[in-house]
This record gives structure tokens, sequence and C-alpha cells, in this order.
């Protein structure tokens, strides 16, 4: 029995979990011991933890540390650490975005921003996972934030409706994990990614291989949301707090694709199985009844969610195409959607902030121009990214995925993509009109109508969002190549 | 041979308590045959040499888990519900009946033989049961046990957030 205890010098790996660690633990008891610290501050600290374990992490990436610790259960390749700044930057910009929401919440607020970093930590340690059992225990750890946060309106119904969702179906779909977990140890005698690769390819063609990748693929799935899994993300994102759904859409999508791409073209690469079928299959399905879905809803947060489940459906045409090409594509198109999604989650967040009756329907924006140029013109370009427009980051994603999948010569999953686009067009353009053509309802008060205060961090989210989307949209090529050397792990063993 | 009787007492309670548990009337009458189910898992655990899980499945699911529900039962007070076909029975009759062909299918196929862990029968029975899963726990799989304690840290601070009833912060 050899027992192999990592040294500290081997721990650099596991660096930033430890740092996160040990900072929600500090900041826990600073909440406690400090009761009169005001929420801004925590946030500040929060975001300055999260700042710092992201030039941990930019560090570790510099000087080419990677490796597998624990008997190779954490791995920390480049396509781990790239998903891990995503995941701490995105956390980072819904945190920014939440200070003003937070002072709604009536109880526990402190907690929250804790609560978003624990999130952090579960996603990082999912993107890290090497093997079936800590992949199981991190995605139930992530998973188990997601039914706080949603459910964190306590005097509010539909969240309370949203996280008891959120939770059966979840749950569920861990039950299916660890089902198909279970089989495919059955055929392999071992939980261990690293083994199961070293397994020859002819000794996992078993039915218990096909069922087993077939039960976590549809758990997988349904964490990304993909049609037929996608029953829960309407509901959910309709009554989860408006911060936790800007989080809800893109954190977790990305670890769960970081997870996919693992298993995809790492673990189960050499089995000759019909996966890219599948995928192509949901892809169809997702892109479609996301968008036609998308037409009826009249609800802002519903809207992008059913866009995010077409988006999802764009994703997967990145993965259907089983190259490191449509890899690159995925992590670029997430880097893009990030900024385009979480920036119109700002604007209905700054829009609705004075609101006390939380209405989130889409005529409630109408003559939003009228009000704040600034907000509308912010809409403009996020919505316009996200249908994929010219100069901006939503046209270089989209056009970079559906290249990948010419090249690999999917014309069906390209064609119907290019109609999806038409189609996605159309309700973003409806929103549009609203904010532009009509007038607001509020009547105006000497011929001027009341403008939208914005908050400073409110401010900084927006424009950070901005950035974000036109900087991609104009210079994407650094950021490409990143992508290029971020998938670079997970291609090496399938190299096809 | 006692071996076999033990083994077909065991399994046939499970199999009438879990039956009675979803067919009955009375929500209470479902939680205490439930209890039987669960008890008598862990016969059959015990049966497999697996003392420490046997313990384990009475101590949490017998003992705490049942009681939890009981509880729970007991403060909803809830009314006897009539039997009665949901809409969507057939739909459970398919699922139920794919998961039983699967389950066929895996005790029909040979013996699937692993790869050998450090953890061997007669490394069992050298150091015992609970010693192994120790060993193991704090050995080859000290990061998911490391996550799982991060787990109860969130449990915690969940059941606060989501339960306690909380009084208005005085800072802004």
């Amino acid at each position: 029995m050899t027992v192999s205890y990592p040294t500290l010098s081997e721990l650099t790996l596991l660096a930033p979990e430890i740092w996160l660690t040990v900072s929600i633990c500090v900041l826990l008891m600073v909440d406690f011991l400090f009761p009169r610290l005001s929420q801004k501050h925590l946030a500040a600290l929060s975001m300055g933890t999260t700042g710092l374990i992201i030039g941990n992490l930019l560090m570790l990436a510099y000087r080419g540390i990677e490796g597998t610790l624990f008997n190779t259960m954490f791995i920390l390749d480049s396509t781990a650490i790239f998903f891990k700044v995503f995941i701490l930057a995105a956390t980072l910009l819904v945190i920014l975005a939440s200070t003003d929401y937070v002072r709604k919440i009536a109880y526990f607020r402190g907690e929250y921003y804790i609560l978003l970093l624990l999130s952090a930590l579960g996603m990082m340690l999912m993107v890290s996972a090497n093997d079936f059992l800590s992949l199981f225990i991190s995605v139930e750890f992530t998973a188990l934030w997601f039914y706080i946060l949603v459910a964190y309106l306590k005097e509010d119904a539909k969240s309370n409706e949203a996280g008891i969702k959120l939770f059966i179906l979840s749950v569920l779909s861990a039950a299916i994990l660890a089902y198909g977990a279970s089989l495919i140890y059955v055929e392999t005698g071992t939980i261990l990614f690293d083994e199961i690769v070293k397994r020859p390819s002819q000794s996992l063609q078993g039915f218990g291989m096909t069922v087993g990748l077939l039960l976590i693929f549809i758990s997988i799935a349904f964490k990304m949301g993909a049609v037929p899994f996608h029953a829960w993300i309407p509901d959910v994102y309709e009554g989860a707090p408006t911060p936790i759904t800007a989080h809800l859409s893109i954190v977790p999508k990305a670890a769960t694709f970081a997870v996919a791409l693992r298993l995809l073209f790492m673990v189960f690469a050499e089995i000759d199985m019909q996966w890219p079928w599948m995928v192509t299959a949901i892809s169809l399905v997702s892109m479609t009844y996301g968008n036609i879905t998308a037409f009826t809803q009249k609800d802002i947060k519903r809207l992008l969610a059913y866009s995010g489940i077409a988006q999802i459906g764009t994703l997967l045409i990145g993965v259907a195409t089983g190259t490191k090409m449509g890899n690159d594509a995925i992590l670029f198109y997430f880097i893009a959607y990030l900024f385009a999604n979480i920036g119109a989650f700002v604007v209905v967040l700054i829009y609705t902030h004075q609101e006390p009756s939380g209405d989130y329907n889409i005529d409630h924006f109408a003559g939003l121009n009228r009000r704040s140029p600034l907000l509308a013109a912010s809409m403009l370009v996020f919505l316009l990214s996200l249908a994929g427009v010219p100069p901006l980051a939503g046209f270089v994603s989209k056009l970079y995925i559906f290249a990948a999948a010419i090249r690999q010569g999917l014309m069906v999953l390209v064609a119907v993509g290019l109609i999806n686009v038409v189609i996605a067009f159309y309700y973003y353009l409806v929103v549009l009109k609203k904010i532009y053509v009509l007038e607001p309802k509020a009547p105006a008060i000497g011929g001027t109508y009341a403008a939208v205060p914005i908050s400073m961090p409110m401010k900084i989210a927006l424009y950070t969002c901005l950035a974000g989307v036109l900087v991609l949209g104009i210079f994407p090529r650094p950021f490409i190549e990143l992508s290029e050397a971020a998938t670079r792990a997970v291609t090496s063993v399938a190299a096809r | 041979m006692s071996d076999q009787i033990l083994f077909f007492y065991f399994f046939s309670m499970i199999l009438a308590g879990a039956l009675v548990a979803i067919a009955s009337p009375s929500m209470i009458y479902s939680a205490l045959a439930l209890l039987i189910a669960f008890i008598h898992t862990a016969g059959i655990y015990i049966l497999l040499n697996a003392e420490f899980i046997a313990a384990v499945q009475i101590i949490v699911y017998a003992g705490a888990i049942l009681v939890l529900y009981l509880f729970v039962l007991m403060l909803f007070n809830p009314k006897q519900e009539k039997v009665y076909w949901h809409k969507q029975y057939p739909v459970g009759i398919i699922l139920g009946l794919s998961l039983v062909a699967l389950l066929l299918f895996a005790i029909n196929r040979p013996h699937v033989q692993g790869q050998q862990g450090d953890f061997t029968e007669s490394t069992q029975s050298a150091t015992g049961n609970t010693q192994a899963i120790g060993q193991a726990l704090f050995s080859d799989y000290i990061f998911p046990f490391e996550i799982s304690s991060l787990i109860l840290l969130v449990a915690m601070l969940g059941a606060i957030i989501l339960a306690g009833r909380g009084t208005k912060p005085e800072k802004s």
C-alpha cells in the first residue's frame, strides 16, 4: 500500500483553491465579528480576494506549472486554468453587479457574497476534477450553493418555487450522474480518468460503457440546460434574484462545458462512440427550440433564459465538430458571451432597481432611450452582440464556431445555426424597438422624463462589459490565441 | 445455507417494506415501512462483510434521517390520501420496466474483474473493515473527503439562511 501525501511544493497546484477556502473562512468571521461593517466593504473584500486569486492563477499559468495531485484525482492543466480564471472573473463581475441589489435583501446580506465565492470554489474544483468521485462531489457542492442562492429571497414565492424546482431536478440529475459513473466503473474497474485513458480501447466497447456514458451525458446536458433537459431553466431564471440569474446563466455552464470537454476529448476520446451525433441532435433541437420559444416571452429574464438555451445549442456545435478548432471556438464564445450576457443583466438590474415591484415585463422597458441614453445604447450593444452583429464580440464568436463546423463538413448544423441567427434577430430587435421607438409609460414632468440613477459599482460593471464586447469584437486575435493555448491540454489525446 | 436463508429473509423484507412505503395511504405508515426496508438493508451489508457500512446505515438512515421524516410528517399532519392513478402512470411503468431490464442485464453479465486495489479481501480480514475504510478515506480519497467537509459547511450555512428567521441588520 503506497500512501503519498503531496508535499508543500506540490500543493502549489492547489494553491488557488486553498487560498479561496481560507479567505472564505476569514470573510465569514469578519462578517460575524464586525456586524456594523457595511456590505459594501464586504463586497470590496470579496472582490479583492477574487482578484488576488486570479493573479495567483495567472502566475501559475505564466510559470507553466501543471500536473496532478492526490493520486491523479486533481488535475491542473491549461484548460483548467482558463476555466478557473473565467469563473473567478465572472464571479467578480457578478459581485460588482450585486452591490445595489443586495441592499434589497432583508436578511443575511454578508452571507450572500460568501455564497458566491463558495460557488466559485465549487466550480473551480469541478473543472479540475479528474475522477468520477471528485467530479460527483464537486458537482454536488456547486449545485448545493445554487439551491440556496436561488431561494435567497425568502419572502418571494417565486424565488422559493424556483429553489425547490432546481433542487428536485438537480437531485435527479445527480442520481443519473452517479448511476452512469457506476456503470462505467463496472466496465473499467476504476474511477480515475487517467486509468480509463490507459485502458485498451477494445475493452471499452461494452454495453455498460455505452449506457454509462449516455447517462453521464444526460446529466451534463441537464446542467447545461440543453433541450430536452431544459425544463428547469425558465422558471429558475425568472424566480432567482437577478444577479444570481446572471451568474447561473453563464458560470455553471462554463464549468459544465469544461467537464464535458475533459470527458469527451480526454477520457473517452479513444472510444469509437457515436457521441458526435448525439451532440449534433441536441445542438439542433436546443438552438431551434430556444429561439422559437423566446419569441413569445413577455418577461425579460425569461427571454434571456430561452436565448441562453439557444446559445448553449450554438456552443454545442463546437463540441460536435470534435476538433481542436471547435474547442477553441467554444472557449472564445464563452468569453464573448460572458460580457454580452452579464452586460444585458446589468442593464436590467440598473433599470429595475428603482422599481419595488420587481416587474421584469419587456413593455416596462419602453422608452428607455428617453430616460437614459447610456443604458439604451448599452442594451443595444449587448443584445446585438448576443444576436451576432459585426463588429461586436458575438459576431466573431459565431463566425469562429461556424467556421470550425464548416471545416468538418457539418453543413446541416451550420444551415440550421444560420437560420436560428436570423430568428434570434427578431426577438432581440423587438426589445430594442420598445427601447428606442416607444414613449416611456411614466408621464414626463416638464417635458423631460425622470433619469435612471446609476450607482458607481454598476457603472464600472456596465463599462467593463461594454469594453469587453467591443474589444473582443475588434481585436479578437489575442483572445483567440489564448483559447488555442488553453485547449492544448484537452485535445492533446484526441489530436484529430 | 444459513446465509442464503438470511439473504432471502432480508431481501423479501426490503421488498415488502418498499412496497408498503409507496402503496400505503398513510404517510406515517409509509415512513415506518421505509424504516423496515432500511434496517434490513443493513442486514444485507452485514452478509457482505461490510460491518461499517451496516452501522452507518442504521445510525444515519434508520436513525437520523427517518426521525427527521417522522418529525416533518407529524408537524405537517398530512391527511390520509386516497389511492389514485396519476396521469403519468404509463410513463412511470415504462421507466420502471427499462430500469428492471438494465438491472437484469447487469445481473446476467459475466463477472467483472476490476483493477486490483490496495484493499484486497486479505487486507480487510487482517486489519478489519472499518480500519480499511478509514485508511482508504484518509490516503487515496483524501481529496474528495476534504471537499465533502466543505459541503458540510455549505449545508450548515444553507440551513441557517433558508430556515433561520434572522434579524433586520442595521448596516446598510
